[in-house]
């Protein structure tokens, strides 16, 4: 149990560590990488459900309590995500292959951030009277997701072969008679 | 699979959580649990901060290198035109250090200042901020400005907690600062961030003279930020001649993300 305890809570410093640390200091592209939100969806596919879901009540105040953003609009948006997450993989896929995997990545950074814009945009409006979200075109949205998607897909990507290599998370199970 | 009665009864209680985390946090309830964790993060987040700096600095050693000899050629074909301009500039850099020894000294020895160490920044690309290491226990509080040791502003405290503080960068997009330009006009206007792009200045009348290349500096209107604190020069000039208004882009002498000390003044 303490084992437990401390492996989750070296988990958490670790992503809070990456987030406001090691991820600024990097320029461009690097900083779209959405590094709690890949590993809590390792978690879910992994883990499960609920694991993923105390998982980020525990990240998101704290990522919260680091980010001038109305509190706890973070946490509020990973819940709403890996709530989203649950309902489309109980629907749509059979298994937890890479391309689950990565299905939910994408699924993941793409709902959690339209959120998180949204709730900015949102908060710049009425404090102040800045309509900036207004004034993007939709090439501009789409050359931004398609960026961000991307970087997510190649970060997914490294962390599921990461899993693979040195975990028996995503090996597949053969069953023999 | 259809979402059970357990998960939507999960998904419930942790939407309950969130907004008694509102309630609570907006209350202060959670003050002491919000300290607790950033004393505990704090002395790894500065650690790793520190190693990654440096990490930073090699690779823009590297990335120098590869760009030295591109900027060679590029600086041998701006130094004739450089000739011309210099003495343009020497009497432009004249004025600029006259400007500065001019910018309150009495005020300046009056400064009281906290230095911090930089442990963090926020990492979303909406919100330029950083954290640093001191905070209420400091005698730190919200709207202090941050400089660095040049005295240029690079911030506004924003939110404190006891053992850390986070900052508000001027290129943040909700960041505004009074300021003004050091012309014949003395122009007053907002300082506004643009998305950590950089910083404008708005509403500046057509007939104010306004020249790029001007020193751009806090105007001591805000009751914690002292005038005279260097915010940029003035870098790109909007607007039309018909123009009633003009808009300004203000170049920033320093590199935000390369921050790792920092002051901020604690009282005028």
């Amino acid at each position: 149990m303490i084992f437990k305890g401390l492996k989750y809570f070296l988990l958490i410093l670790f992503i809070v560590l990456i987030e406001l640390s090691i991820l600024p200091q990097t320029g461009g592209w690097v900083k779209m990488i959405n590094v709690f939100l890949l590993i809590l969806t390792l978690i879910y596919l992994t883990k499960g459900f609920n694991t993923a879901l105390a998982l980020s009540l525990i990240i998101g105040p704290i990522m919260d309590l680091y980010h001038l953003i109305l509190m706890p609009s973070i946490t509020f948006c990973l819940v709403v995500t890996i709530f989203f997450m649950d309902s489309i993989f109980s629907r749509l896929f059979t298994n937890k292959s890479y391309y689950s995997f990565i299905s939910m990545i994408l699924l993941s950074v793409l709902v959690y951030n339209v959120l998180i814009k949204g709730i900015y945009g949102l908060q710049t409006m009425v404090t102040n009277s800045d309509f900036y979200l207004f004034s993007w075109s939709p090439s501009m949205i789409g050359g931004y997701l398609a960026t961000l998607l991307f970087v997510n897909f190649i970060a997914g990507t490294i962390l599921f072969l990461s899993s693979y290599f040195f975990s028996n998370n995503f090996k597949s199970v053969i069953l023999r008679d | 699979m259809a979402v059970t009665p357990r998960k939507a009864k999960l998904s419930i209680a942790a939407l309950l959580i969130v907004v008694l985390v509102f309630v609570f946090h907006y209350l202060g309830v959670l003050r002491p649990v919000e300290n607790l964790v950033m004393v505990v993060v704090r002395p790894f987040q500065s650690g790793v901060y520190g190693v990654s700096q440096s990490i930073r600095g090699v690779y823009d050693n590297w990335q120098s290198g590869q760009e030295l000899q591109t900027q060679i050629d590029e600086l041998r074909e701006q130094h004739l035109n450089d000739l011309v301009e210099q003495n343009k500039f020497r009497l432009l850099k004249e004025e600029v250090d006259y400007l500065r020894q001019q910018l309150d000294l009495v005020e300046n020895n009056e400064w009281q200042l906290q230095v911090a160490h930089v442990i963090g920044a926020g990492q979303d690309d909406n919100a330029q901020t950083i954290i640093i290491d001191r905070g209420a226990k400091h005698n730190i509080e919200k709207d202090m400005p941050v400089i660095t040791n040049d005295g240029i502003i690079v911030g506004k405290v924003t939110e404190v907690y006891d053992y850390a503080a986070i900052v508000r960068l001027l290129n943040d997009h909700n960041s505004q600062l009074a300021a003004t330009v050091y012309n014949e006009a003395g122009t007053v206007g907002v300082a506004q961030g643009e998305f950590g792009l950089g910083v404008k200045m708005e509403l500046i009348p057509e007939n104010e003279g306004l020249a790029t290349g001007v020193l751009v500096v806090t105007s001591g209107l805000e009751e914690k930020i002292p005038r005279g604190l260097v915010i940029g020069n003035v870098e790109k000039i909007f607007g039309s001649d018909e123009d009633i208004f003009k808009t300004a882009t203000i170049k920033l002498p320093i590199d935000f993300t390369k921050l790792s000390i920092v002051s901020v003044i604690t009282s005028r």
